[in-house]
């Protein structure tokens, strides 16, 4: 299995981190909260339209409700198999860091 | 979907809809729909619409990515099922990739020629400026055209007309068919050998390898020559300033250049100043060529200044033309021809530079042939496509119930066409390289692959090969993605009525196409046939021309004819200033009771006409008893009797302007002997007597013997006895003859090539289709053999459609074939009739085939076991 990118990476953590209230909405409010950056909602989707192809992730639909249209929200959800991915990614993450010099500016 | 009061403007709302994703499209618009509602609600509308368009342009560039990143996945896919279909269906993919990469093959080839005829003389840097000096003589109407000139026309023109810059003159006599060419060890004898003015490396692009440009051609007895000769002559030693014996004349070799190239309309291999002329050594070559007006032997090339047009200058030369060439009496012109088209538009032009000149026709006869090639593998493709379409509707239903659209159908099916003609293309390249050498022995032509056209010829490919693919898959896509899912996945496909007769009309104009080639070859054959047993007037078996070209040679005639006459297998040996199928000079006649003209005329000796077995219709032969006739006696052929109105020509007074004493007579009429090609009517030619000791172009000998190799090799010896520095040479008058049909010939064996290739992949068509029908029909062959049916009427029920087919296609076919062929002959003067035999035979010959691709699908058909074709499913 292919390593995840950084922005699928990105979208899976913080649906997991929304923990069953991760929908579209939602789902770009935290991913720009954690890179402190606007996120389009095209930039959301593109990541999201893979993880969700790859079975990363599963979709629930809620009811349909005024504000969206008449559409339902669709609640994405973690699978296991996501969320081996996340572990693969992470530890691969935590052995690249391992014995870096700090990078941390001196004067600040 | 439906939407309530706070939905999007619409604009935004329809560009989102159509550049997002089908698969995320709900989730995502949903979104934008939430954000919006919030915004409109909490802040207003005005804040709302621009966060809305802010959004969707910075959104913009992700869905298209996506959508961009999902359609190549799709394509993947695409490739993958594409490949499956192919493994599954061996025998469909076969027939389909064989057939198209033959037909491709073909086309690579004919383009490869295409691209060769087309970039003749191409690569000299001033080929858009430099034109050739063309004779037009109008004679009765009719316009004749050569390509030599007298030798001071073109120097003269050049000090008279400011616009050109620079002239040629290059002289290649061509009644010397071989040089003596010889250096300190070696001796070669050599055919290409051209003397030029200096100019000639200025205007044309002849890169020197060694030696200097402007010094190379500038002082008499300096010669040039190709890169291959002096690796010929010296091996790997300079031959800069080495000296070279040519035709027994001293001559300093003051240049080497890189070898003329293969698509140059004259190819020299030895260069010589065209001063060497004036030298003693090549008195009997040129004789007083060089300052006569009258003796059109030379080349011109003019290069004109930059912006001058050519037309124009014409217009000028008028009055120049007046002074110089009486031209009020000859009806003399002159015309420019631009150095680019020298190559195709010179078939009819006499006295060439180049015998291998080509016409422009043959390259639009092969483009047309390349052309009904393709269509025809396209028809093909396309038929087998559709003809698969009951096993493709299981695939199509599936995937449109899984909610494939019809325009992704339609680009699957594209893309799937475009696999294969990419496959069958590459195929194609492999089977064109190996094709390209038999083609070359076959027609006799130096074509091949190289740096320099192969770019021209990728491109072109492979944009034909997206064309292709796009037109014949277009067809199979749209039938197919038609299919409603219900139907075909019950399998319960039934062709409509229309589609069957289309699929047939593909059929019918398949085979056309290939009756019309079948046609076109016989019709090019027989023609041919008839050109070489045609009887020309004159004997052409066993007669042994030899060229003559040394003084001494003229000299000692009459003791090598008394020698050779010793042989009982020798009948008679004649002399004449030309022969049959060579270039024939004309004189200036005035026969009685007409004006001054130039006509046809050859020199000959009291044998001649006996020997070549020409009859005399009315009066008698030149002969000895009559001493007066070495200078007073003309014999005329029947087309110049007619042609001055003589009803009995002999006695008539007829004379030529050489003549000083005004007395000739004509003393006898020969009946006409074809002396040019068949592409020609006879003329009206004037024989008349070699004078004592002149020169004379051709030995004829009269042989009859069953062991020529023997006899050859007296005459041979015979020849080295007398004339032991001269090289023997010597050809058989009727092989000399056909080489005038040489370009046909061509024709006709690379055709006739094309035309099996069409053949082949119209009958592989058929098969596939016969076996489809047969397939579909295996239920209703079961039935009929419960019923009763015999094998044989199944095969014939089977046969039949087919045959229909055929003999629609040929309907078709014949009155296209018959106009075209009609016109191809028109180019000879004497011509077969075109027979219904050709036409009955081509269309025998594409039902017998169209039966053949058949049989085998019938046959298996007719011994179908009932029972289990009833089972069937």
């Amino acid at each position: 299995m292919k390593l995840l990118s950084r922005s699928e990476e990105i979208v899976l953590l913080s649906i997991w981190k929304l923990q069953g209230s991760a929908y579209g909405v939602t789902i770009r409010k935290q991913v720009s909260k954690i890179t402190g950056k606007r996120w389009s909602i095209g930039a959301i989707y593109a990541p999201l339209h893979r993880v969700e192809k790859k079975d990363l992730v599963k979709t629930i639909k809620g009811d349909p409700i005024p504000e969206r249209g008449g559409r339902s929200k669709i609640y994405y959800e973690i699978t296991p198999k996501g969320k081996k991915a996340l572990l693969e990614i992470k530890k691969v993450h935590d052995s690249m860091w391992v014995g870096i010099p700090s990078l941390e500016f001196e004067g600040k | 979907m439906s939407l309530n009061k706070h939905s999007l403007p619409r604009l935004g709302g329809w560009l989102l809809e159509h550049i997002i994703n089908r698969e995320v499209r709900y989730s995502a618009l949903g979104d934008f729909e939430e954000i919006y509602t919030k915004i409109s609600e909490q802040i207003g509308i005005r804040p709302a619409k621009i966060w809305l368009w802010k959004q969707i342009l910075k959104s913009i560039p992700s869905f298209l990515a996506d959508s961009f990143y999902w359609g190549i996945v799709m394509l993947k896919n695409y490739f993958k099922t594409a490949i499956r279909n192919l493994k599954r269906q061996k025998i469909y993919s076969f027939i389909n990739i064989t057939g198209l990469s033959v037909g491709l093959a073909c086309c690579i080839l004919i383009t490869l020629y295409i691209h060769f005829e087309l970039s003749y003389d191409d690569y000299h840097q001033k080929a858009e400026n430099i034109y050739r000096t063309i004779e037009i003589e109008t004679e009765s109407g009719k316009k004749q055209y050569s390509a030599s000139v007298p030798a001071p026309l073109v120097p003269t023109l050049s000090e008279e007309f400011p616009e050109i810059t620079r002239v040629v003159r290059i002289f290649h006599p061509s009644w010397i068919e071989k040089w003596k060419i010889s250096c300190e060890d070696k001796t070669f004898f050599e055919t290409d050998v051209f003397f030029a003015d200096p100019a000639v490396l200025e205007v044309f692009t002849f890169p020197l390898v060694q030696g200097l440009q402007e010094k190379a051609l500038t002082e008499p007895h300096s010669v040039i020559i190709t890169r291959e000769m002096a690796q010929k002559y010296f091996g790997h030693s300079n031959p800069l300033g080495k000296s070279l014996s040519i035709h027994g004349v001293q001559t300093k070799i003051t240049g080497v250049i890189q070898d003329v190239p293969p698509n140059s309309h004259f190819r020299f291999k030895f260069l010589i100043s065209l001063d060497t002329l004036e030298s003693s050594g090549f008195r009997n070559v040129v004789y007083d060529m060089l300052n006569n007006w009258r003796s059109h032997n030379f080349y011109g090339y003019l290069l004109l200044r930059e912006g001058v047009s050519s037309a124009e200058l014409e217009k000028k030369f008028v009055p120049f033309l007046e002074r110089h060439f009486n031209t009020k009496i000859t009806g003399f012109d002159l015309y420019l021809q631009p150095l680019k088209k020298v190559h195709l538009y010179s078939n009819n032009f006499s006295y060439d530079i180049s015998t291998s000149n080509s016409d422009v026709a043959y390259v639009y006869i092969f483009s047309a042939i390349a052309f009904f090639i393709l269509i025809i593998a396209c028809i093909n493709y396309m038929n087998l496509t559709t003809a698969r379409a009951a096993n493709k509707a299981k695939e199509v239903g599936t995937r449109k119930i899984i909610g494939a659209t019809r325009i992704q159908l339609i680009q699957q099916f594209l893309g799937e066409s475009i696999i294969l003609l990419f496959i069958a293309l590459l195929i194609a390249f492999l089977l064109a390289s190996l094709m390209l050498p038999v083609l070359n022995t076959l027609a006799g032509s130096d074509f091949s692959i190289d740096s320099g056209n192969i770019l021209t010829i990728l491109g072109l490919l492979l944009a034909a090969s997206l064309i292709l693919g796009f037109a014949a898959g277009i067809y199979p896509a749209l039938f197919l993605s038609t299919f409603q899912p219900l139907h075909s996945l019950r399998g319960k496909l039934y062709p409509r009525v229309s589609r069957v007769h289309f699929r047939k009309t593909l059929v019918v104009i398949q085979f056309a196409l290939s009756i019309l080639l079948i046609i076109g070859t016989l019709a090019s054959k027989n023609q041919l046939k008839y050109c070489m047993s045609r009887n020309l007037g004159f004997d052409k078996e066993n007669v042994i021309g030899i060229p003559v070209r040394d003084v001494r040679t003229i000299l000692e005639f009459d003791s090598v004819k008394d020698n050779l006459l010793q042989y009982p297998e020798v009948m008679s040996v004649g002399r004449s200033s030309s022969l049959p199928g060579k270039t024939l000079g004309r004189r200036g006649f005035l026969p009685e009771g007409h004006e001054w003209a130039p006509r046809y005329s050859m020199f000959v000796d009291h044998d001649f006409i006996p020997t070549m077995g020409i009859e005399i219709k009315e009066g008698r032969n030149f002969s000895r008893d009559f001493g007066t006739d070495i200078e007073d006696a003309y014999i005329i052929n029947e087309a110049a009797a007619e042609e001055f109105g003589w009803d009995s020509a002999v006695g008539k007074r007829l004379i030529w302007k050489g003549d000083q004493n005004m007395k000739g007579q004509v003393i006898g009429v020969v009946k006409n002997f074809h002396f040019k090609s068949l592409h020609q009517k006879v003329e009206p030619i004037i024989l008349h007597m070699l004078p004592e000791k002149s020169g004379f172009s051709y030995m004829t000998i009269k042989i009859r013997t069953q062991n020529i190799l023997y006899l050859m090799e007296e005459i041979g010896n015979i020849w080295e006895r007398f004339f032991p520095n001269l090289p023997f040479e010597f050809f058989f008058l009727d092989e000399q003859l056909n080489r005038l049909y040489a370009t046909e010939m061509r024709l006709g064996k690379v055709s006739g090539i094309f035309t099996l290739l069409s053949i082949i992949i119209a009958s592989l068509g058929v098969f596939g289709l016969a076996s489809y029908i047969t397939e579909q029909r295996t239920k209703e062959i079961g039935i009929r053999k419960v019923l009763g049916a015999t094998s044989m009427s199944i095969a014939i029920l089977l046969s039949k459609e087919f045959t229909k087919l055929v003999i629609l296609s040929n309907i078709i076919a014949w009155p296209v074939a018959y106009y075209l062929t009609h016109r191809w002959l028109q180019n000879f003067a004497y011509r077969i009739d075109l027979s219904i035999g050709i036409f009955l035979f081509a269309s025998f010959l594409a039902v017998i085939i169209t039966l053949l691709s058949v049989a085998y699908q019938s046959v298996k058909a007719s011994f179908i076991n009932p029972a289990c074709a009833l089972r069937y499913e």
